[in-house]
């Protein structure tokens, strides 16, 4: 590196370093360029499970899930709402679908669960519900399972396709669910209500969870009438809960979410007064009506005793729920 | 990832222990001991920490691959939602940096890029090489670089970038280009016979 011509001479390897290095010195990064693919990464995989889903679905629908449905006593296509099948069987025991051991051989046993798993903090409620057997999990104050009190169905279970995932997925079973968590969340000044129900994989292995689209309200015995539950869709009155980023879920039926260890399986879900009564609650000379508690229950994709939980309202109102989300474990929501 | 965006680099190294890594270390530093310690209810944010160890240098990196500057920006993070939304690609922190590496190289062939490029909505500024302290003399070098670069073959310069760039050994770049030891070793070689020609011919 003597003169100026020969200084730009890549003699030697090292040269071509300092000068490749020099070449981009300059370049730094976007300002936006984190934030940019923060936002983009959920939606890619989203796109990609989508597009997973369907594939896979479809050719386990054709290959392994039909004759599995008579082997694992699930509910086959066409079969009624396992909301139904619940609602007569009382609130005692709830049915297990879950296979036993000899007839899913590539199901570990699950870990049993340890009752020392650390329950939520989210306001509302949380409650540990391990055994798929165990007793309907309540939360906080609510009344007695009316045993025919069904007042409500899940919206779209037309699409009534498989909740057993293939073996070869790996489904998750209840067991490996193991701690749960809802909220009510808290209600604004139009009496509205943003809540969840989310079961974290606590197995340890990475397992899938296929929405089961079951929630229904529990006649708590006030005088107020809750609305049908609906599948949240852009554009309906639930403003306040995510919009699902397709128009339906895949062609084959609700998508399937993969849960990696720690990951949640999440299902939120809004409270719409009546806009009658919406109105009115803000108002401190509002309803005179008493406040009832209005309970709701969600089934878990794997079966097992429903989650529930409980909230007072003055009003009559519609319940809106999303798809199953997945709540990652650093606690990043997808919309799916 | 809304609600770990306001998650700092100095939050994921509270909530796990050991923290013997530089997060901004130079290119090639591992960020495995953040990343493979799954303290349980930590949060460990996977996407920042390896933007902080990786982006600035595969932008550089993207930089001396691509003639048009302005697309720099548009590789390097289509490469980290690619590799950040194939999940597997993110659990095995040894191998992220190498996904990214490859995934930059091959969208920086044009004819993917185009593609990509395709997508955007509005064009962005050329970003600005040219730093306020630089001398005539590096601009001169620049000018020449680029046109050298912009010359040599595409795996010439793939081959010359890696190398000597990203100090990627010879069987690490016949990895990442799925080539042999051999088409590195003579790609190398002419391509940097190629620069020196090329340099020789605009500045000598």
């Amino acid at each position: 590196m003597a003169d100026a011509p020969h200084l730009r001479e890549p003699d030697g390897e090292d040269e071509v370093r300092a000068m490749l290095q020099r070449y981009v010195s300059a370049v730094e990064p976007a300002p936006d360029a984190l934030r940019h693919i923060r936002t983009q990464v959920p939606r890619r995989r989203a796109r990609r499970r989508q597009v997973g889903t369907g594939l896979v679905a479809g050719f386990l629908l054709l290959t392994v899930a039909a004759p599995r449905f008579t082997d694992l006593g699930l509910r086959p296509p066409g079969e009624p709402n396992p909301i139904a099948t619940f609602a007569q069987s009382g609130d005692s025991e709830s049915p297990s679908p879950r296979p036993s051991a000899s007839s899913s051989p590539s199901v570990s046993p699950s870990p049993t669960l340890s009752a020392s798993e650390p329950a939520s903090t989210e306001s509302g409620s949380a409650t540990e519900s391990g055994k798929a057997s165990g007793a309907p999990v309540r939360a906080g104050t609510t009344t007695a399972v009316a045993p025919a009190g069904t007042p409500t169905t899940a919206a779209p279970s037309t699409s009534a396709s498989s909740p057993s995932l293939p073996t070869a997925l790996s489904a998750c079973q209840r067991s490996d669910l193991g701690r749960t968590s809802t909220s009510s969340g808290q209600e604004d000044s139009r009496g509205r209500r943003v809540g969840w129900f989310t079961l974290y994989n606590t197995s340890g292995r990475v397992c899938t969870v296929t929405d089961s689209y079951s929630m229904r309200s529990v006649d708590g015995g006030g005088q107020q009438q809750v609305e049908i539950i609906y599948l949240h869709t852009a554009g309906d009155p639930a403003t306040e809960l995510p919009n699902p980023s397709t128009p339906s879920p895949s062609p084959v039926g609700p998508s399937t979410l993969k849960l990696d260890p720690q990951d949640g399986v999440r299902v939120e879900f809004e409270w719409v007064p009546t806009p009658s009564c919406q109105s009115a609650v803000g108002n401190p000379s509002g309803p005179t009506t008493p406040a009832s508690t209005v309970t709701l229950e969600y089934f878990p994709p794997t079966g097992g005793a429903p989650l529930q939980l409980s909230y007072p309202s003055r009003c009559a109102g519609t319940v809106y729920r999303t798809n199953a989300m997945e709540e990652e474990s650093n606690g990043t929501i997808e919309t799916p | 990832m809304g609600i770990v965006s306001r998650t700092s680099v100095a939050d994921v190294m509270v909530g796990v222990r050991p923290v013997r890594v530089a997060l901004f270390g130079v290119e090639g530093t591992s960020t495995t001991d953040i990343i493979e310690t799954p303290t349980v209810g930590a949060t460990v944010d996977q996407l920042t920490a390896t933007y902080q160890a990786h982006y600035r240098s595969l932008l550089r990196l993207a930089a001396l691959l691509l003639d048009d500057l302005s697309s720099c920006e548009d590789v390097v993070q289509e490469a980290f939602i690619r590799v950040h939304a194939a999940r597997g690609r993110v659990r095995d922190p040894e191998k992220t940096l190498a996904y990214l590496r490859q995934t930059v190289v091959n969208l920086s062939r044009s004819t993917l890029r185009r593609r990509i490029l395709g997508l955007r909505l509005l064009p962005k500024p050329m970003p600005d090489m040219a730093s306020a302290e630089e001398g005539a003399y590096d601009a001169l070098e620049r000018a020449e670089l680029k046109t050298a670069l912009k010359g040599l073959q595409r795996r010439q310069r793939e081959v010359l970038v890696l190398r000597y760039f990203a100090d990627m050994t010879e069987a690490q770049v016949a990895d990442l280009l799925g080539i042999s030891i051999g088409s590195v070793k003579a790609y190398g070689s002419r391509g940097l016979a190629a620069l020196r020609t090329r340099m020789e011919a605009t500045g000598g």
